[in-house]
């Protein structure tokens, strides 16, 4: 069991900055790293990944800087990338192959690792080449090859996309099965994705950690700020443009409003339980 | 009277005595604990559940088997995408054939116009070849392995320039032979063609155009082959007198092309080259 641990970690682009100050501390789990575009989890998981070098601050792995590490840590990592690229006219068995050679995994091991990881992600035409699969079947392939050196720390980024409801249940399956005594990270839009299988819930915005926490805790923080209250048509439209609407639903006599605010929106407004969309939405139109 | 010599030789013999009866010591300390252990009898089925023990812990630390230096360099060589030796092989033997079906045809010129053309091309090829894991987007992933994008890197262009060499020394030798000129005139020849092609293809690179589009780098690896070609036709710049001028090129271009990879080597370490949203 390992722990990964950031201190202070920064890295700016162009001016601007895209992590600030990030410190965290990771033990075996699943971590949900949410946020909306540009929030920062893509580069913090390349910096976990040691692809890219921070500007400021510190990656320690049980202790040790990652980069003095080298190669040792990254023995230890599996890394799915949002942008996946891969070789076309490669079939996924010998893409799989290629980066087992480049985890520097002996061949046997890697031909049995790869027949088994394909069979995990569902994946048949193993031998069919890459340039004939559809955009969820270059994504599964792009799991199993996170998966290829057993990793102790699987970092994800947005790895749902592209796949259909079906695969993404196996998807959270895969990974619920691995998280014992593993340290896995994945980011997403896609708050159901994360909400059933999350040991923890790490909530970014311009480059900040703004929450983290228990699915639990972080819903339970929102307190009674979950309302919902049947509108007419009119009144729907002025609370839209006044309050921030977590969901929109038409009944036939009026609208049913989800909306979240601190004073309550109406008169006849309830106060419900809180999801962790809710709480997402809550921090992302949250001024800082 | 005793000398000095006398005393060191006496050391000298004293711990070479002491060294003797230390290794009698160690030796009777091994047999002392042979003899011992022979006397022991190990349960078998306890040996075995020990053993199956031992295997459920390794499992379950997830301990995954490491491969042998020459193991990993092996599978490197054999999975790694091989279309741009395919080609840089298909480009030597087309201009082989070229050489031998006009052969005692050809001018001077003519000779240092395919050696020109090979040596632009294969630059064109090794340069595509090295930074096909950027142009792929594959780059991201593979620099997560064991091996990272730096590391990939020099391994390629080892891998490549060894087969560029091995080609461009072949042509080297037959125009040296063909034109009676020393082979380090025509190395200057060869090499200045190949470094000023790879100069203009890693500064595409650099500039983030060629990441975009491994199009981009070819097309001006292609510019570069014409442009060496055209000018490689004028056979008077192959005079002697031309020679400072192709060394303080072969200087320039082989100082450029060495700072520029070693500032790629530094953008990988960084991770610009390919996180730069």
């Amino acid at each position: 069991m390992h722990e990964l641990k950031t201190e202070g970690l920064t890295k700016e682009y162009k001016g601007k900055q895209a992590v600030s100050n990030v410190s965290i501390s990771l033990t075996s789990g699943v971590y949900g790293l949410l946020g909306e575009n540009g929030a920062g989890k893509t580069t913090l998981m390349r910096m976990l990944c040691g692809i890219l070098k921070q500007d400021g601050g510190r990656i320690l792995c049980d202790g040790t800087e990652i980069q003095r590490m080298g190669g040792g840590y990254r023995r230890l990592l599996g890394y799915l990338p949002q942008n996946f690229g891969y070789y076309p006219d490669y079939s996924a068995r010998r893409f799989l192959m290629y980066m087992a050679a480049l985890k520097a995994l002996p061949r046997d091991y890697s031909r049995k690792r790869a027949d088994e990881l394909l069979e995990l992600v569902n994946l048949q035409d193993g031998d069919k080449k890459m340039k004939t699969f559809s955009g969820g079947m270059i994504k599964r392939v792009g799991i199993a090859q996170a998966l290829l050196n057993d990793p102790e720390i699987l970092i994800l980024d947005e790895p749902t996309s592209g796949l259909d409801p079906n695969e993404r249940v196996r998807f959270r399956n895969i990974i619920s099965s691995l998280s014992k005594d593993r340290i896995i990270i994945l980011s997403t839009h896609i708050v159901s994705d994360i909400e059933y299988i999350a040991d923890e819930i790490l909530m970014m915005k311009q480059g900040q950690l703004v929450s983290s926490g228990t699915v639990a805790q972080m819903n339970n923080g929102l307190g009674k700020f979950v309302w919902e209250y049947m509108a007419d048509a009119q009144e729907a439209e002025l609370l839209r443009e006044k309050y921030v609407i977590a969901n929109l639903k038409n009944h036939g006599n009026g609208v049913l409003l989800r909306i979240i605010s601190r004073e309550k929106p109406a008169p006849g407004a309830v106060n419900v339980e809180p999801t962790l969309e809710d709480t997402y939405l809550y921090y992302l139109n949250r001024v800082l | 009277m005793r000398t000095l010599a006398d005393v060191l030789r006496q050391a000298a013999e004293r711990k070479a005595d002491s060294f003797m009866e230390e290794r009698k010591d160690y030796r009777r300390l091994k047999d002392m604990f042979r003899e011992d252990n022979m006397e022991l009898h190990l349960d078998a089925e306890r040996r075995q559940a020990s053993i199956f023990e031992l295997e459920q812990y390794i499992e379950k630390k997830h301990l995954v088997p490491r491969a042998s230096r020459l193991e990993i360099i092996a599978s490197q060589i054999r999975f790694m995408e091989k279309k741009m030796i395919v080609l840089q092989l298909f480009c030597f033997l087309l201009l082989a054939a070229v050489y031998v079906g006009f052969r005692g045809r050809l001018e001077e010129k003519d000779l240092y116009l395919l050696g020109t053309a090979a040596s632009a091309c294969f630059s064109m090829f090794l340069a595509v070849a090295c930074m096909q894991e950027e142009t792929r987007g594959i780059a991201e992933t593979a620099g997560s392995c064991f091996f990272n994008n730096r590391q990939l890197f020099t391994l390629k262009i080892i891998l490549y320039g060894i087969f560029d060499i091995s080609c461009l020394g072949a042509v080297m030798l037959e125009i040296g032979e063909n034109t009676h000129r020393s082979l380090l005139e025509v190395g200057i020849y060869v090499a200045v063609p190949f470094l000023v092609t790879g100069c203009l293809q890693f500064g595409i690179m650099l500039t983030g155009i060629g990441r975009n589009s491994v199009y981009a780098m070819a097309a001006g690896g292609v510019c570069m082959a014409v442009l060496c070609g055209m000018a490689a036709s004028y056979g008077r710049i192959y005079e002697r007198g031309s020679l400072g001028v192709w060394l303080l090129a072969l200087l320039v271009s082989g100082a450029v092309y060495g700072w520029e990879i070693i500032w790629m080597l530094q953008r990988m370490d960084r991770g610009e080259l390919l996180c730069m949203n």
